[in-house]
């Protein structure tokens, strides 16, 4: 003990913040990172349970993965706020009744992650890459291809989603394939979201493929940590 | 190795309460370390996805400055580029900035194997890559290949210092892999690298495996491969 105050004398006589400190603030400060290191993993589970949930029609399960006032929105569709209105929404968006339908393929694989847990451990930002595998036996079927920009929340020590934003970028016909796409084909309105208005209207509409969409990076670069926009 | 393994449990048995015996101080450094490794995996975890969803959109200038100043970059047989600059501008053989109507240019980074050094200051990983492809008038095309890459950790923030993208199969979509394999693009006579491709191979329907950064997990033990005979390349 007595060579630990040796040490920490030593260090404040050099003026290194690190050894300086006394052992309860190095371990407060290692106990810091390593919550933050647990909330990136957290993230990714929240995150790729929500797809592995609506997978498989369980949208109960997915909405009960939101903070209260948490939201989504889709392509689209525009923005639902609030558990009861996610878990509705998700329904009527793959047909209206609980779990999938004979045939009804609804895969969202999801990869890819980029995630910041915010300095206090309390929040978090992430991208993610969608690729949909969706469609219904012998009658149609489709490669969805999207971003989710999303962020989470830490409450009472558990992780949940905060804002879901799913930028479709497009839906393509399997038999097709993306390269025949027309102008406004690969991202339209869902009659979900017509039949059952969502509770704002959604961010500026935008250019699916082929059009150009460079959808906002809610991060910085990771070498130079300035924003994307600020290197052309 | 044995030496050294039996020389280390003679110290453990002549010293068994070496682990307790250590001061508070020593044992938080030892922590900290471990704990810095986790965040080295995370950062390039980070740091390689981010090059995929900078590379998806011909954000040429941002890809670049993912790169260490020296970093080289080889897609396919391409041939190698080296250097920020150099590969900045290389990258706009994939179409041009921003990209334009039309094209697609995919790129996912999926599966990683990291491997940070003991020392904390250089990694390896291996990725796993698909493809999706299209530009007007062009059919779409399906890729799929493996990432073999290093990192540098230069005052604290890890950078790319190679990337090295063995294409493994490119596919027409209408046709799929199975009917529909497209060759692999040599080196640009455009803009020439500045190295020859770092080994010589063919995609799909021929095989390549590009050797492990990582070794065996539960062996420990590096894997040879061996790659199969090539009339040209690689003859019997």
């Amino acid at each position: 003990m007595r060579l630990v105050a040796v040490i920490a004398v030593a260090g404040m006589a050099v003026a290194a913040p690190a050894q300086a400190q006394g052992v309860d603030a190095q371990i407060e400060a290692l106990t810091e990172r390593v919550e933050r290191l647990e909330g990136t993993r957290a993230v990714k589970k929240l995150q790729r349970a929500f797809g592995y949930y609506v997978d498989r029609g369980l949208w109960g399960e997915a909405a009960d993965l939101f903070a209260d006032d948490g939201t989504i929105e889709i392509g689209i569709d525009g923005v639902y706020v609030g558990k009861e209105r996610i878990e509705e929404y998700l329904r009527r968006l793959h047909g209206g009744q609980q779990g999938l339908v004979y045939g009804q393929l609804n895969e969202w694989v999801t990869l890819q992650p980029v995630i910041a847990v915010s300095p206090d451990g309390q929040s978090a930002v992430a991208r993610w890459r969608d690729l949909g595998m969706l469609g219904q036996y012998k009658q149609h079927a489709e490669w969805r291809d999207g971003i989710y920009e999303n962020t989470y929340v830490k409450e009472e020590g558990v992780w949940k989603i905060k804002d879901l934003r799913l930028w479709v970028y497009f839906v393509a016909p399997y038999a097709e394939g993306w390269a025949r796409l027309q102008p406004g084909e690969g991202l339209t309105r869902s009659q979900a979201s017509m039949d059952f208005p969502p509770d704002r209207r959604g961010g500026a509409r935008y250019r699916s493929f082929p059009g150009t969409l460079i959808t906002p990076f809610p991060t910085a670069h990771p070498v130079t940590g300035r924003g994307v926009e600020e290197h052309h | 190795m044995r030496g050294l393994a039996l020389g280390l449990s003679l110290l453990a048995a002549l010293a068994p309460m070496h682990a307790q015996a250590q001061s508070a101080e020593a044992r938080l450094a030892a922590y900290a370390e471990r704990v810095e490794r986790l965040e080295d995996e995370d950062a390039i975890e980070n740091l390689q996805a981010t090059y995929g969803y900078y590379f998806d959109k011909g954000l040429w200038d941002a890809v670049a400055d993912l790169f260490a100043e020296d970093g080289s970059f080889e897609y396919g047989q391409r041939g190698v580029y080296i250097g920020k600059q150099r590969i900045e501008r290389a990258l706009l053989l994939f179409g041009r900035l921003g990209l334009g109507p039309g094209r697609l240019n995919n790129h996912m980074q999926l599966q990683s194997v990291i491997t940070i050094a003991p020392d904390g200051r250089t990694a390896t990983a291996r990725w796993q890559g698909m493809v999706m492809l299209s530009e007007p008038g062009a059919n779409g095309v399906w890729g799929v290949g493996q990432y073999e890459n290093a990192y540098v950790k230069e005052r604290g923030i890890w950078k790319i210092s190679k990337l090295h993208f063995y294409v493994q199969a490119m596919a027409d979509y209408d046709l799929g892999f199975g009917r529909g394999a497209l060759r692999l693009e040599g080196p640009s006579a455009l803009f020439p690298p500045d190295r020859p491709p770092t080994e010589v191979y063919r995609a799909f329907p021929s095989g390549y495996t590009p050797p492990f950064s990582f070794v065996h997990p539960v062996t420990g033990e590096a894997l040879p491969v061996t790659q199969p005979a090539d009339d040209v390349a690689r003859p019997k």
